[in-house]
């Protein structure tokens, strides 16, 4: 029988975050989307969280909870767009703010952009709470523990968001 | 409409427009030690788990049933099945793509009669070693299974083998089971197989696999054709290619032992073939498109594959759908297809696993059998089918919760079964979970 011998750990490294790429990235480009607008801007974000997660690799101890860092860190950097402290690697800084793609919401409903539109005129934390809790239909002690706060503030906030989503919505039709 | 129901509408309806997104770019080697304040808070002491570089050279330890164990379900009552089968038993649970699958033990392969489900051995693999692939002769007694090295890394793609072990089965006899190791070589790490199998009379065994698959200097989809007896490549056939990974199959701990499938009592392969245009993979295969089957003739020269093969299915709107497995009939009439076209979707008898049949003359897609239920998940594999078509040996898995955040959520609903005329008879191997295509092989 032969011996093993150990990959190089930049082999490994590049193997383990590739494959997490795969299985992981489409849904949370997903999620960027909607949290930030554009889709571009949501790449951006997801790759930097993989490429985070690839230097970290050699120290990480813990790989099972990679998917979580990289969940996390995703949200970060959508907030951290808002708070105009998001490092824009691959495109010039004085690039316009991220709006949603004209061309994306151009094929949506007019109910659809409407509902879009007023979501992100939601304060951050707010727009986080209600795409996790409505989007991706967590519960409140998933959403709680994603964003790094108490379920009764989950459960406030999202209620805060719905009632100034609806509230947008009103005044606009 | 409520607030909330205007949110999932339009939210999921934005997401839904985002179905490609550019491959990862990393650089070739990652930085050196992180900040370690930041990611301990991520990080879990180190458990023994680093135990890892085990040398060992001891052989595979072969257990055999010390008695004919009783039988664990009601036996399929076809004649038509084959006699036994050859099964990774994974003690770490189902591999399925929905969430990160962990290998904790060694996958070991168990031998038994699928007619009267009882168990005839198993071998444990060598240590340092884990099986990820089987795959069968004609003669229902001869198999081939390929070695990895174990530990394998938790959330990596399938392994590159390691070692290749021919297994003969002499039930009744006072060694029922033999495992010798091949001469068929190992594959460097980084490289994928997507698919194996045996040739019918036990003498040759091909591969399709990917060198380099994960790299930026991505290789050839190849096809290589080993003899046995001397553990060299008499044939490959390759095709040229960026995207990566590009042959269809598993990628996810195992090898499919259905993407490749022999025609004409061997002188013939089918082979699954597919464009992956996406970053989603196999099992649920909604990154490929084009998906055609190919025959390929295996005493043409080594060379280009799609030159020296040929389409003769075309599976239609692929991209709407995708088959999780695709098999050709052995009378080359037919192609199986296990599918299951939810994934993100709402919940719906719509995303339910099923098992469709196309006519290869005509195209036209006849729909076999459909796991009922309401999901939002699920998977269809093609395990084994006769020659006509006429009876297959499925297996479906459903989730009736998309499990978002890598925990499952929902409640699971698998069985493998015989279906025939449109019944299905469930079979229960006496596996720990319900075997998917690459994990049996009759």
């Amino acid at each position: 029988m032969s011996a093993i011998t150990e990959v190089p750990k930049a082999t490994e490294a590049r193997e383990h975050v590739t494959a997490l790429y795969q299985a992981h990235a489409l849904g949370l480009v997903k999620l960027a989307v909607l949290m930030v607008g554009d889709q571009r801007t949501a790449e951006d974000i997801v790759q930097d969280a993989f490429l985070g997660l690839y230097r970290r690799w050699p120290a990480l101890q813990d790989r099972e909870k990679a998917f979580g860092y990289i969940h996390a860190s995703v949200l970060n950097g959508c907030r951290m767009i808002y708070r105009g402290k998001y490092r824009r690697n691959r495109y010039s800084p004085e690039e316009p703010a991220p709006a949603e793609s004209a061309e994306a919401t151009a094929i949506l409903g007019e109910t659809h952009r409407e509902v879009l539109a007023a979501l992100r005129q939601l304060p951050a934390r707010q727009r986080e709470a209600v795409v996790l809790r409505y989007y991706l239909d967590m519960t409140e002690n998933q959403a709680a523990k994603t964003m790094g706060v108490s379920r009764g503030t989950v459960k406030s906030t999202t209620s805060r968001g719905i009632a100034a989503l609806a509230r947008i919505l009103k005044e606009e039709s | 409409m409520s607030a909330e129901d205007r949110v999932r509408a339009a939210t999921r309806a934005r997401a839904a427009q985002v179905t490609d997104i550019r491959p990862l770019d990393l650089p070739a080697v990652p930085a050196s030690a992180p900040r370690a304040r930041r990611w301990v808070t991520w990080a879990t002491p180190v458990a023994a788990a680093a135990a890892v570089a085990v040398i060992a050279l001891s052989l595979a330890a072969i257990r055999q049933a010390p008695h004919p164990a009783a039988p664990v379900a009601p036996a399929a009552s076809s004649g038509v099945l084959p006699e036994y089968y050859a099964a990774l038993e994974d003690p770490s649970g189902p591999i399925t793509q929905t969430l990160p699958h962990t290998h904790q033990s060694p996958v070991s392969v168990q031998f038994g009669d699928d007619r009267t489900g009882k168990l005839i051995a198993a071998i444990d693999p060598p240590a340092g070693e884990s099986f990820a692939g089987v795959t069968a002769a004609a003669d229902d007694r001869t198999f081939v299974v390929a070695a990895v090295k174990f530990p394998v890394p938790a959330l990596a793609p399938s392994a590159n083998p390691v070692a290749w072990y021919l297994v003969r089965l002499s039930p009744g006899s006072a060694h029922q089971v033999t495992l010798s190791r091949l001469s068929v070589p190992g594959e460097p790490a980084g490289t994928q197989v997507s698919a194996i199998a045996l040739a019918p009379d036990g003498t040759e065994l091909a591969v399709m696999f990917q060198r380099n698959t994960w790299s930026a200097k991505t290789g050839s989809l190849t096809i290589s054709l080993y003899s046995l007896a001397t553990g060299t490549a008499v044939r490959t056939w390759t095709v040229d290619t960026k995207v990566f990974p590009a042959g269809f199959g598993w990628y996810y701990g195992r090898y499919s032992n259905t993407a490749l499938t022999w025609l004409d009592g061997g002188r013939t392969l089918a082979v699954t073939y597919g464009i992956n245009s996406s970053v989603s993979g196999p099992p649920f295969s909604d990154g490929f498109s084009q998906v055609t089957i190919r025959t390929l003739n295996v005493s043409s020269p080594s060379g280009s594959l799609l030159a020296r093969s040929k389409v003769i299915f075309r599976v239609p709107n692929f991209a709407a759908g995708g088959c999780d497995s695709l098999q050709l009939t052995a009378d080359g009439k037919t192609v199986l297809c296990g599918e299951a076209n939810g994934n993100t979707a709402k919940r719906s008898t719509a995303y339910a696993p099923e098992f469709i049949a196309y006519s290869v003359a005509t195209g036209k897609a006849r729909l076999l059998y459909q796991l009922k239920g309401s999901y939002e998940v699920g998977l269809a594999d093609v395990l084994w089918a006769s020659p006509t078509g006429s009876t297959l040996l499925g297996a479906v898995y459903a989730e009736a919760t998309w499990p978002r955040l890598g925990a499952r959520q929902g409640p699971v609903d698998q069985e493998a079964g015989v279906l025939t005329n449109g019944e299905f008879t469930p079979v229960k191997f006496p596996l720990t979970d319900v075997p998917f295509a690459g994990e049996i092989a009759f």
